[in-house]
């Protein structure tokens, strides 16, 4: 089995390219553009082992890089294959090699707009790792089912970050979703064992007195002219169906007889009932238990959404907080909350002053990233500007989250503020116009409170809120 | 006419005159009804009363033996009772028993119902037929799962005295050639509505006595869907419950064909709920008539003729059956013919006397039923008895116009075969088979 590292965004045709070794590829953070895998049948364990090297290291070109299996003969198991960017036979290889390398070349593009990606960058949020993983690939993730994990279904493609095979990949997929990086489908439903969680479960139809599992199962027949109800089987003489009762041939179902219903027998305590209790016995712990206490979850599909699109090239902070963090200083909620105390307390002290709070309010921002896509940054940047050339150095501005933020305007009236947050809304609308955005419904509302001894800033968010919910 | 005219009207009648005027009264009704039933419950008393320490061995041996008792309760879309039922079966003197409970082919939450009750431990067994097979198979599938020494059969939306299941008990101990015993059946909803009151008075005198009197001159021919033991080994011989309409007298025949006594005990009661409204009263009784015709003169007729499993008191059960249900039914069309031909006149006060004799009648058959009854006799609020002077109405019109137009129908166009009772698969069948 070998490697081949591949430095050239030409095809990977195997002769023109050179073998390898694992260490080398991930010591060289510049130049390795992908690899390829050139596998041989019983190399399962191995080829696993160096996806999980390279998926696990730390430097974005190396764990986001392509990687290719090339195979012999018969393929390698799906499971493999998919941890794979592709999975080419050799015989296949000429025809396949110019999509192979259009895809590293898609991989690499994406890679040059990593802000600041150097020799040196590295990350370590595996949740992180995945958002960059999906971008780099623009393609959504499907899980499997397999044998092999004992949730009976793996993400193959992000199973080589993780160390073990556990739930942390369905854990940070689930963390990615609540944050809505990742959108998700509806895969399959799946039933879990409720110690062990295990999906490897035997269904067992037991006895409801005894709780034998050895069951007999037979039709009843109700022979409509005389009524005799019974067992199938008391009906059988001879290959025909005679009716014990009045020695009739029963001929037509239907017609003059039925099977209104099933009936169990029990081999154990020849109880004979209806509704066996079904019970349900894990293979991997062996534990037993009630249908009811089965877990049932979903499994679903990730694709990443715009927001995640976003914050895989920038990080998993808000991309407009973190725009605005570094044009103007956020302040956190904490610093806030004690500047509006120390105004108060000033205000009450010297009853000269008038100062204000603003509270400004993005609606539907998340379309911004939707139809805007990767031009968002740009737009983000420019309003960040506006609310620079607004706001005046001794403003004191914070995020109560990505939509709604708060802003200490001191020493101005309520007359001025409005006045103040009206060039900012312009601005802003004329910002969208320009970047040909005028069609959004990004909607500014903004709302101006005086501050006095008695302004509560919780009271003042919450009315931002409420603002935020019309 | 005037109340000095009617008074002189009966002042001169002469014995004779009585007779010709109202025979029907004193030849076939009063004797039958008033003498003879009151004569046989007085020989029930006085027999009892000398029988009570053979009751008391009987009631030992029941409870030494301790027999397992199959509780059987078919039915359709019953599940809001079954609840109720279990519970006043929980309170019963007697509980070495089994509930098992048929749901037969229910479109509604019965089901549901029942897996939850059989969870919680209030019924023993439960099955259901997906498809509907009429009351006979769903009674019949029962049978098929019981393990009972005795089966008793009750309906759904009735309820037991305490100590019914080991009254209905006593007589298989008492007599070894008991096959089946008919209990008592009585009416929960007394004070519900007008229809009610009459149908309290009913079942107190034609069933609670006249059972106990046609079991006394051993031609007892029915026992109630609502409430009826059995002895396993008699429904194995005769396979379980034929089709109905009237599976229950039906039955009833078929273990008196096999030899075996069939009994009334008095004092196991099964309350019911009867029809509240006279419309869904005159439905009921409309369906019951009907199936005299069919299984006394069609199914059963074969009981008259003298085969080898000919017995008389089976053969007087049917003949006084026919003769006082069906051919005495339409002695009243002949006896209005007959008094329009002999005493047009008169029509008026013949009538008014008749209320009053039949009137006086009623008071005497509730006071000697409700003696009968006495020691297991409950009563919302007493007011019953005042109702008894609308009985003659009751019984006498309302209840008869019922019974001549069900009979007429079931002569002529044997409409029980297309009752909605049955599920049509069954009664197409029926109908062809003549069943």
């Amino acid at each position: 089995m070998k490697i081949y590292g591949i430095t050239t965004e030409s095809s990977f045709v195997l002769p023109n390219i050179a073998t390898s070794t694992i260490e080398s590829l991930l010591d060289d953070t510049g130049t390795t553009k992908g690899a390829v895998v050139h596998y041989t049948q019983g190399d399962k364990g191995k080829v696993h082992h160096w996806v999980q090297r390279i998926r696990q290291h730390p430097h974005p070109r190396i764990y986001l890089m392509p990687l290719a299996l090339i195979y012999e003969g018969e393929k390698p198991p799906t499971l493999l294959q998919k941890q794979f960017d592709e999975c080419v036979s050799v015989t296949q290889l000429n025809s396949a090699s110019s999509t192979k390398s259009a895809l590293f070349e898609r991989v690499g593009q994406w890679l040059d707009r990593i802000p600041n990606l150097d020799n040196n960058s590295s990350d370590s949020s595996i949740p992180f790792k995945i958002l960059r993983l999906m971008a780099s690939r623009n393609k959504g993730l499907e899980p499997i089912l397999t044998p092999s994990n004992n949730r009976g279904f793996v993400y193959p493609a992000i199973e080589p970050m993780f160390e073990r095979s556990d739930d942390s990949p369905i854990t940070s997929l689930d963390f990615l979703h609540r944050q809505q990086f990742l959108g998700r489908d509806f895969f399959k439903r799946a039933h879990f064992c409720p110690i062990c969680e295990s999906a490897f479960l035997n269904f067992i139809e037991t006895c409801p007195d005894c709780a034998a599992e050895n069951l007999t199962k037979e039709e009843l027949v109700h022979h409509f002219k005389c009524g005799h109800v019974d067992n199938l089987s008391h009906f059988e003489r001879h290959n025909q169906l005679v009716c014990p009762k009045c020695d009739e041939r029963l001929k037509h179902i239907g017609v003059d007889y039925d099977k209104p219903s099933i009936v169990y027998q029990c081999k154990q305590c020849t109880l004979q009932f209806q509704d066996p209790l079904l019970k349900v016995q894990c293979y991997s712990c062996e534990s037993v238990s009630n249908i009811d206490d089965v877990s049932v979850e979903d499994i679903y599909v990730y694709q990443l959404s715009a927001i995640g699109l976003n914050a895989a090239l920038y990080g998993l902070d808000a991309l407009f907080t973190s725009i605005l963090q570094t044009d103007l200083q956020l302040f956190s909620n904490r610093e806030f909350k004690s500047f509006i105390h120390i105004e108060k307390a000033r205000i009450s002290r010297y009853k000269k002053s008038t100062s204000c709070v603003a509270t400004i309010y993005f609606e539907n921002l998340d379309s911004l990233f939707h139809r805007l896509g990767k031009r968002t940054e740009q737009l983000f940047k420019e309003i960040s500007a506006v609310f620079k050339s607004v706001f005046r150095e001794s403003d004191v501005i914070s995020a109560l989250n990505e939509s709604v933020f708060v802003i200490l305007m001191t020493e101005t009236s309520e007359e001025n503020a409005n006045l103040a947050l009206n060039r900012l809304k312009n601005a802003i609308q004329d910002l969208f116009e320009a970047s040909l955005a005028k069609e959004l419904s990004v909607g500014i509302l903004t709302r101006v409170h005086r501050i006095d001894s008695a302004s509560d800033l919780n009271l003042m968010l919450e009315n931002a809120l409420k603002v935020e919910e019309k | 006419m005037s109340l000095a005219g009617l008074f002189a009207f009966v002042q001169n009648l002469t014995f004779a005159q009585v007779l010709a005027y109202f025979w029907p009264f004193f030849l076939l009704d009063m004797l039958r009804y008033v003498i003879i039933e009151s004569l046989l419950i007085f020989k029930f008393l006085f027999r009892r009363k000398r029988r009570q320490q053979r009751r008391a061995l009987a009631r030992h041996q029941l409870f030494s033996e301790r027999p397992v008792v199959s509780i059987i309760v078919p039915g359709k879309n019953e599940g809001k009772h079954i609840s109720a039922l279990a519970n006043s079966l929980s309170q019963q003197t007697y509980n070495n028993f089994e509930l098992i409970i048929v749901d037969d082919g229910s479109d509604d939450n019965t089901a549901l119902i029942c897996r939850h009750l059989l969870k919680q431990g209030k019924i023993d067994r439960f099955f259901r037929n997906e498809v509907r097979g009429g009351k006979a198979s769903g009674a019949n599938t029962a049978l098929r799962f019981s393990k009972g020494k005795f089966i008793i059969h009750i309906d759904a939306d009735s309820h037991l005295a305490a100590d019914a299941i080991e009254q209905i008990l006593l007589p298989f101990y008492l007599d070894e050639t008991v096959g089946a015993v008919g209990g008592d059946v009585r009416v929960a909803n007394e004070n519900a509505s007008f229809a009610t009151r009459l149908q309290t008075i009913e079942y107190i005198k034609t069933i609670s006595a006249g059972r106990v009197a046609a079991s006394e001159l051993g031609i007892l021919r029915i026992i109630s869907g609502a409430h009826g033991a059995f002895k396993r080994e008699v429904l194995e011989q005769i396979y379980g419950w034929d089709v109905g309409p009237g599976l229950d007298g039906d039955i009833t025949l078929k273990i008196r064909k096999l030899g075996y006594r069939v009994v009334h005990a008095v004092h196991a009661v099964c309350y019911t709920n009867v029809p509240s409204k006279f419309s869904s009263l005159r439905k009921q009784r409309y369906r019951w008539d009907r199936s005299l015709v069919r299984f006394r003169l069609r199914k059963h007729v074969n009981m008259l003729a003298p085969a080898s499993n000919f017995r008389s008191s089976s053969f007087f059960s049917i003949i006084e059956n026919i003769v006082f249900n069906v051919f005495f039914d339409f002695k009243w069309i002949v006896y209005v013919i007959y008094m329009l031909y002999t005493a047009p006149h008169y029509l008026g006060y013949v009538f008014i006397i008749n209320y009053f004799l039949y009137f006086l009648a009623n008071i005497v058959q509730f006071i000697i039923a409700r003696a009968l009854i006495a020691p297991s006799y409950y009563s919302a609020d007493g007011l019953t008895p005042f109702f008894l002077p609308l009985m003659p109405f009751y019984t006498g019109l309302y209840l008869r116009a019922v019974r001549t137009y069900a009979y007429l129908m079931e002569f002529l166009h044997k409409t029980s075969y297309d009752d909605p009772w049955n599920p049509w698969k069954v009664s197409r069948i029926a109908k062809k088979e003549k069943l």
